[in-house]
């Protein structure tokens, strides 16, 4: 592949360059119009709500996505989401807090919650980490379920209130899904310019070669804590402005299964880049709504699925979509 | 006669009931060039972690520039100036060469990290600044030409290199180098010490050497120290430590026993 790329170059170098460049802009710029011109063109409220759910879920697999990128998996982020959630429904609903700052007090509180576990956590690698991480959501489940004088237990929390802005509720499904459009674009940009920071540098390193990053300057568990509380702080938020569509919240709202559909989403679209977990989330939120019918074959499937793309795509859909961009990448000439 | 780069004062290291290493003293004086030696399990490896931040030592006290460092994290003891590399090839693999440099740049690249966030003209002058100080490494180093290529495509000896051009990205007072050459070939050896040899003049570094090889060692260094069952037993310049008669009986065992 390198060798017929290489040749590609020498032939048609000059021209190839500048439609490289030009090839995801115009591209972006496509895909952005069609998101803001498509919820119109239908009435179907169902595919709204998908398309919500589908902006949601790539928020959460791509604020996962940045955990992974320093190397470490966390089998608890829906209870990240979940915290985030419950903190602003519970401060709309007992102190009244409009949900746009219940919102940033999620992301806030959650955050900040990741901080001072990623200090104990993260001296924690791999195996240990990712069972340290799933008891800490089992944990959090057994909290919000059994502090019934706060959280109601399983019985959940009805009647929160919708996200309003300047006045304007966003109580209709298309309303929320151009403010779930614009979260979704302020974290892929977010995250995005983080990574191509020294930040992403740090963290690629760290996700690498841990005693290399260390021994090259880079305070390793400092960086691990930033990534760890950025990712869960952003999965708070978005948990937060999920509970205000839905407007319902129980201990079964995230589970320990939808920590897995994340992990799922961001290995299905492919872990290494940003976009593959937004991938992830466009491509396999809609299947389990799609096949309702089959209630209880929904893991299957995705387990399926998941083995699908680990044999045949092992480095996820973004994989297919860069071989077809990058024809002939590699963009210095090799002497 | 300069002071001490770095002076380390008894250190000891217990593994349980074991001394890896007791009451090790020795100093190293600013651009020299200083080789730790010692027959396999002496301790220099440990040695090696307990200066360089990776290990606490069990007692005694590591100053550099006068400044203890003892407790520091390695990241934070990279900082002050003291910058090891590792025993067998350590890179980034799947990243191309010129960024594993970079990245070893990572601390001396005066850059703020939100600076980085927004791309701000500063950050993105203070990192080609840094790209062109990574570059003039590589070129130094003979690896300029496969710049883009994958770290974990280089050769051997090309892997070799890069871990000392990220060592040397992050402006070492005092480079330590863990077995510089094992694995290589003649060849690639001698013209490893060479290199080393270049790069302290022209870098001005100071070089602290844990080696097997002896000739290299004995060709390179000003300066011997050696350890056996984690003690040291000798120091003094190649040709005192050639003739030392303890240094023969560690490598080669008691005179009876040949």
């Amino acid at each position: 592949m390198e060798g017929s790329s290489t040749a590609a170059i020498g032939r048609d170098g000059p021209r190839l360059a500048p439609r490289r460049r030009l090839l995801p802009g115009i591209a972006l710029v496509v895909v952005l119009a069609a998101a803001l011109v498509l919820p119109q063109l239908t009435t179907n409220q169902f595919y709204i709500h998908l398309a919500n759910l589908m902006l949601l879920n790539s928020i959460f697999a791509v604020s996962l996505g940045l955990i992974a990128s320093v190397g470490q998996i966390s089998l608890g982020h829906a209870a990240f989401v979940a915290a985030g959630a419950y903190v602003s429904a519970l401060a709309a609903l007992s102190f009244k807090l409009p949900p746009i700052l219940g919102i940033v007090l999620a992301g806030l509180v959650t955050g900040l919650a990741a901080v001072l576990l990623g200090k104990v956590l993260l001296r924690l690698r791999g195996v240990y980490f990712v069972l340290v991480t799933f008891l800490a959501g089992q944990v959090f489940t057994l909290i919000v379920l059994n502090w019934e004088s706060v959280t109601h237990g399983a019985n959940g929390l009805l009647g929160i209130p919708a996200i309003s802005i300047f006045g304007l509720p966003l109580s209709t499904r298309l309303r929320f899904y151009y403010f779930a459009l614009a979260a979704f674009i302020i974290v892929v940009t977010f995250v995005w310019a983080l990574m191509r920071s020294q930040y992403g540098r740090a963290f690629r390193s760290i996700a690498e070669n841990v005693r290399l990053a260390e021994s090259s300057g880079i305070d390793v568990s400092r960086y691990q804590i930033v990534a760890f509380a950025l990712g869960s702080g952003i999965a708070g938020a978005a948990g937060a402005a999920m509970v205000h569509y839905i407007r319902f919240l129980s201990p079964d709202s995230f589970t320990f299964n939808d920590s897995i559909a994340y992990i799922t989403m961001l290995v299905v679209g492919g872990r290494h880049t940003m976009i593959g977990g937004v991938l992830g989330a466009l491509f396999l939120t809609p299947l389990p709504e799609l096949l309702r019918g089959f209630v209880g074959a929904q893991h299957i499937i995705y387990g399926v699925i998941l083995l699908c793309v680990l044999l045949f795509i092992p480095n996820g859909l973004v994989s297919i979509g860069r071989s077809f961009f990058s024809k002939g990448s590699e963009t210095e000439t090799p002497k | 006669m300069s002071a001490a780069l770095l002076e380390v004062d008894a250190i000891s290291r217990r593994f349980g009931g074991l001394n890896a290493l007791k009451d090790v003293s020795f100093s190293i004086k600013s651009g020299e060039i200083v080789g730790l030696i010692g027959p396999n399990g002496a301790g220099k490896t440990t040695c090696f972690n307990v200066v360089s931040g990776v290990m606490s030592p069990s007692a005694g006290a590591i100053r550099f520039e006068q400044r203890s460092i003892v407790g520091k994290k390695p990241s934070a003891i990279v900082s002050e100036g003291l910058v090891r590399t590792f025993q067998a090839t350590t890179i980034f693999p799947d990243a191309t060469v010129i960024e594993n440099v970079m990245r070893g740049a990572f601390a001396t690249t005066p850059v703020s990290m939100l600076g980085s966030i927004f791309n701000t003209r500063a950050a993105r002058a203070a990192l080609s600044a840094t790209r062109s100080r990574c570059e003039l490494l590589l070129e130094r180093l003979s690896l300029l030409q496969f710049r883009q290529r994958r770290a974990g495509e280089l050769s051997y000896g090309g892997q070799r290199r890069l871990g000392v051009a990220i060592a040397l990205a992050a402006r070492p007072k005092l480079l330590m180098l863990d077995e510089p050459v094992a694995g290589l070939n003649p060849e690639e050896a001698a013209e490893f010490g060479r290199l080393i040899k270049d790069l302290h003049k022209t870098e001005n570094i100071s070089v602290l050497l844990v080696e097997h090889h002896m000739r290299l060692v004995m060709g390179l260094c000003d300066r011997l120290v050696v350890l056996d069952h984690g003690e040291k037993i000798a120091e003094g310049i190649p040709s005192e430590i050639r003739a030392n008669r303890s240094v023969i009986q560690a490598y080669l065992g008691a005179e009876e026993a040949a």
